[in-house]
């Protein structure tokens, strides 16, 4: 995913951001030693931050989630504070006994519709 | 008596780290607990917009959770029973220190009554707000049965006196027309007399205008 064409973050069990791929420095205009150690909400609008942490830490204390391994159509803010609508795929996986987080990130046409 | 060992904490402290992950536990138990509740809760921020909601919100608006964040309250909320909103935008946004309460009717038949109440979030300036949407229809069904006359279903005096003003404030809000129909009965109480009350109460039932006969219980 890493070395693909199509925009990927990692984050870790806490929701900080290990990684992103030159796929999405490119499209968002993040650049990685931007993003590494940040919390994934710093790519979300506003108004989604509260609720993502919250999501977030219920995951971690019940392990359950609606989100996950299903496309979801969410506002993604780039580097200049743009919203670009894209399409997130997000999988989580236990590696060592602490869950790992991964999306695919695609940008989708101007007028489309969010999820949200 | 033997001592007893100390109990282990349930998740070892593990620097700054572990810390954040039992802040996380501890935040997801009370949003689970939450969404568990019967009442619809859901916070705003200063221009209104939901920024969290629990299952109960969004099963109240019928709408999925990413539908509902950053939607201005006002729009996502059902509209009254006459077609208005519940709340008017400046009610819904943040910045607003006081706290408040109504009673909002979305349908008059089937009964179905929500009592809002909302209190700022004294958390950062611009103060967000916390709305909560209880279900009272049973309890509104209760006193609207105390506002009619056990025979005839028809409005009793007490009744009669909350609908003028509903419908005198509703006037004030949206000009139009409030019409009252006065009926009288002559020398009723001789049927009464004559023939007794079952009569009386078979005549009122019959007397009764048709319209109010079809949208009584």
């Amino acid at each position: 995913m890493q070395q693909g064409d199509r925009p990927f973050v990692l984050a870790d069990s806490l929701g900080q951001i290990v990684a992103i791929n030159s796929a999405f420095e490119q499209a968002y205009g993040w650049r990685d030693q931007q993003l590494r150690g940040k919390s994934l909400s710093v790519i979300l609008p506003a108004a989604f931050q509260m609720s993502h942490q919250l999501g977030f830490s219920r995951f971690q204390a019940l392990e359950i989630s609606t989100i996950l391994a299903h496309p979801l159509r969410l506002k993604t803010v780039c580097v200049d504070g743009r919203e670009v609508v894209s399409e997130h795929f997000i999988v989580a996986e236990k590696i060592g006994g602490a869950w790992v987080f991964g999306a695919t990130l695609t940008p989708l046409p101007d007028q489309t519709p969010t999820d949200a | 008596m033997p001592d007893t060992p100390p109990l282990p904490p349930s998740h070892p402290p593990e620097g700054e780290q572990g810390l954040v992950a039992e802040l996380r536990r501890t935040l997801g138990r009370l949003d689970s607990a939450l969404g568990q509740i019967r009442e619809a809760l859901v916070l705003v921020d200063a221009a209104g917009q939901v920024i969290w909601s629990n299952a109960a919100f969004d099963g109240l608006v019928g709408k999925r959770r990413l539908e509902i964040l950053g939607a201005g309250l006002h729009r996502v909320l059902p509209l009254n029973h006459v077609g208005e909103p519940i709340l008017t935008i400046e009610q819904t946004r943040g910045a607003n220190q006081n706290s408040g309460m109504l009673n909002a009717i979305l349908s008059e038949l089937p009964l179905q009554a929500l009592e809002v109440e909302w209190h700022p979030v004294l958390t950062e300036e611009p103060n967000p707000l916390m709305f909560s949407f209880r279900d009272v229809s049973d309890r509104l069904a209760l006193a609207t049965q105390a506002m009619k006359c056990s025979v005839t279903g028809l409005l009793n005096r007490r009744g009669l006196l909350e609908r003028i003003q509903t419908s005198l404030h509703h006037l004030r809000r949206q000009p139009g027309l409030v019409t009252l129909l006065f009926c009288d009965l002559n020398h009723f109480k001789q049927v009464n007399d004559l023939y007794g009350h079952h009569v009386g109460d078979r005549l009122l039932n019959r007397g009764r205008p048709t319209s109010a006969r079809k949208h009584s219980p």
